[in-house]
């Protein structure tokens, strides 16, 4: 019963942080046009609390989760008594509701840290830091307690004694990590926009709010690219496609921010290091975030068709108000300063390093154009023509291509023509950056996929393999039913190199809805993968393609299978680059010197 | 000719040579996208669309056939998701997705030959994105 009590304190820390951050807002602008130092004072604690608000939120949505709660719709429909404790806590942000809460917990830390702090700004830029920082809280706080709560109670106070479950196929070790940091990385993009529209509006075009943020954009970096790879790793190993990425709108939503934030932390350097690139360092640092916003309307709104969209909601209108204000305070904010944001050193005195970061800005931003009318094409088309157009992954090969190759060389260059001043960290991430691209390109051009019927016993070559259908089993395991397929994968030689079990598991899911997922396998070398899925099978006597109806078929009975093969050259190196490249952000990000900062003169005293 | 005219000359050249591109990967790639409503209710003027479609519906209990021969495929129908009074069949050449179900939503990649949809690609939505129209109880 204390556990009921207490879980309700969620909806009420909820609702205590969303009033919090609106009146931060207020108390910030007052402060803001007034000089109210109460007022500041009153809107940085403000913050505080709301973050902590929120992480009480967050901790009693996961033990509602933990302990089973079902009196919560959300918590009913995403979990299930049978689920490992470490998949309870990550349904936490398996469906939207949660994933909206989230989103906030880790937006307010990301804000608490700076407001906390006493260093790197101005009373002037932190006045408006606080501001901002509140409005930016109070929208999601807003539409996660409008129209996403996960405290919502089930229709007419029943309480199930049974979950839904979560998807089978999201029940995987990627899923644990993979949204949350994805939105750490969202989050932390935040603060380098706050942090230019505070310099902005305050005209402080000094650099020590460049390196505070950078800071933040490296981790923001960190983040989001490990948030990427494992997205892929999980579609690559979970979806049996074998493909890392489907250029769907919500994996570009991902991308643009990465990539525009790859140009902010470049830029930055410069900016910080000689006084050039201000104007084109202010819009690198903004734009991050208001495509991360701009992302989150687009596939939560529906208005874009998605494999990945939470569906059409209500919450599309409230995130499209909020992309407005983003981008209408950044374009004023700009213009207001243009003419202040002279660089220190004209053009015609850049050294070579200054030419390849401007050559790298617009590469990124061509890349930026091409992406985001691909991914907007059914809006802009909608608006030009009579009907809607989509394009497909043909686009984004031809049109991106070019300046990948472009980035390969500037990101392999780069190293080269600032060789002393480069850490090991920089190092890892160019060359993890340069080798992804490179075997991303050769694996899409050169893989085959094969889809076959094998008996029992019987051989097919694919490529320098041969694989050969051993036996079938029928297993019934703790909360689904397996379909293995033994299968030798041997030299032309008759060599035996592996053995594989590809399986199709059966999940009977509550109440009575089956969920057909592929546990794949991979025979990996530094050459290829072997990947091999179960796609169907054939019982003696019947034509049983669909997979769903093996349960209870002898083991002897089963005639074919049918494989889903998939023969993709250097895969495993693409894994390496990606590695290596969130190692080296991870290693840049922790280099001691980032953060060596003098105090500003005239900084707020807390 | 001055420095600054001449890189002006050079992003120009840039910005068209990418306009250039985009162009023509919207026209190798571009997809007209449609309802199951709209192909009926305008049949033989989506039977001589060059372009490829892309229909988006949901899977009907009304016909779902599997074949293994000449090729492995299957055949489906499916209707909007807002109106279930009127299908069209599908025929798909490929092996079943395993997240295909009835009630599910499908993305569906090819042409219409006046009777059938002839899709050569068949997505199934994610299921990251399931999410109950209302607060459904198991009552």
């Amino acid at each position: 019963m204390n556990i009921y009590v207490s879980i309700d304190a969620g909806h009420v820390a909820l609702v205590l942080s969303c009033l919090l951050s609106l009146y931060a807002s207020f108390a910030g602008c007052i402060a803001g046009f007034f000089g109210n130092k109460v007022f500041l004072h009153s809107a940085r604690n403000a913050l505080l609390v709301a973050s902590l608000s929120l992480a009480i939120a967050f901790v009693f949505l996961s033990a509602s989760f933990l302990f089973n709660l079902y009196k919560y719709s959300y918590v009913w429909q995403t979990s299930s008594n049978d689920l490992a404790w470490f998949y309870r806590l990550s349904a936490v942000w398996g469906g939207m509701d949660g994933s909206m809460l989230c989103w906030c917990f880790i937006l307010s830390v990301a804000i608490a840290c700076v407001v906390s702090s006493k260093r790197f700004l101005l009373e002037s830029e932190f006045i408006w830091f606080t501001c901002f920082g509140g409005i930016t809280l109070s929208f999601s706080n807003i539409i996660t307690l409008l129209f996403a709560s996960p405290f919502r109670l089930m229709a007419g106070e029943f309480v199930p004694v049974e979950g839904k479950g979560l998807n089978p196929i999201l029940q995987h070790p990627a899923m644990l990590l993979h949204p949350p940091l994805l939105y750490a990385g969202y989050a932390a993009l935040s603060v380098p926009y706050l942090y230019c529209i505070s310099a902005l509006i305050s005209g402080d075009f000094s650099t020590k709010w460049v390196n505070a943020s950078r800071v933040w954009g490296l981790c923001a970096c960190g983040f989001l690219s490990a948030g990427i790879f494992l997205g892929a790793y999980w579609s690559y190993i979970e979806l049996g496609w074998g493909g890392i990425w489907a250029w769907d709108p919500v994996e570009n939503s991902s991308l643009l921010p990465l990539l525009s934030c790859l140009a902010f932390i470049h830029t930055g350097r410069i900016y910080s290091s000689i006084g050039s690139f201000k104007r084109l360092t202010v819009i690198w640092g903004c734009l991050p975030y208001i495509l991360a916003v701009f992302g989150m309307y687009i596939t939560r709104s529906g208005i874009v068709q998605s494999l990945h969209a939470f569906g059409q909601s209500e919450i599309g209108e409230v995130l499209f108000i909020h992309f407005i204000i983003l981008i209408t305070i950044f374009i004023i904010s700009l213009f207001y300063r243009w003419n202040k944001l002279k660089s220190d050193v004209l053009w015609d005195k850049w050294r070579s390093v200054e030419w390849i970061f401007f050559i790298l800005s617009f590469v990124i931003a061509a890349l930026l154009v091409v992406i985001l009318v691909g991914t907007i094409m059914p809006i802009l088309s909608k608006l030009m023509l009579s009907s809607v157009h989509v394009v497909g992954a043909k686009y984004y090969n031809l049109v991106t291509t070019p300046f990948f190759i472009v980035l390969i060389a500037l990101f392999a260059f780069l190293p080269i023509v600032n060789l002393r001043k480069w850490r090991v960290g920089v190092w890892l991430s160019h060359i993890g950056f340069v080798i992804i691209a490179i075997f991303v390109a050769i694996s899409c051009i050169y893989k085959s996929s094969h889809e076959f019927e094998l008996s029992i016993g019987a051989r097919k070559e694919i490529g320098v393999y041969v694989l050969k259908l051993e036996n079938v089993t029928n297993l019934k395991r703790n909360g689904h039913d397996a379909l293995v397929a033994n299968v030798s994968v041997m030299s032309k030689d008759n060599e035996l190199i592996d053995i594989l079990t590809p399986e199709l598991r059966i999940y009977r899911v509550y109440p009575d809805r089956d969920e057909i997922t592929s546990e794949i396998a991979i025979h990996t070398s530094l050459l290829a993968d072997l990947y091999v899925a179960v796609a169907g099978v054939e019982v003696t006597g019947r034509n049983m393609t669909d997979a769903g109806n093996v349960v209870g078929v002898r083991n002897g009975d089963f005639e074919k299978v049918i494989f889903r093969v998939y023969l993709t050259p250097y895969q495993i190196w693409v894994w390496i680059g990606g590695v290596m490249f969130v190692v080296g952000v991870v290693f840049v990000c922790l280099t001691p010197k980032l953060y060596r900062f003098q105090k500003l003169s005239g900084t707020v005293e807390l | 000719m001055s420095n600054g005219l001449r890189i002006g000359i050079a992003v120009c050249v840039i910005v068209f040579a990418i306009i250039g591109l985009m162009y023509r990967g919207v026209q190798i790639a571009s997809q007209e996208v449609v309802m199951v409503s709209d192909i009926l209710g305008n049949p033989s003027y989506y039977a001589k669309a060059r372009s490829g479609m892309r229909l988006g519906a949901r899977v009907s209990d009304k016909v779902i056939e599997y074949r293994n021969e000449p090729s492995i495929g299957f055949k489906f129908s499916v209707h909007d998701p807002l109106d279930i009074s009127r299908d069209i069949l599908v025929d798909y050449s490929g092996v079943k997705p395993n997240t295909f179900a009835i009630g599910r939503d499908v993305l569906l990649e090819g042409s219409f030959d006046g009777n059938v949809f002839h899709a050569t690609v068949l997505l199934t939505q994610c299921p990251s994105k399931y999410r109950a129209s209302s607060d459904e109880s198991p009552l």
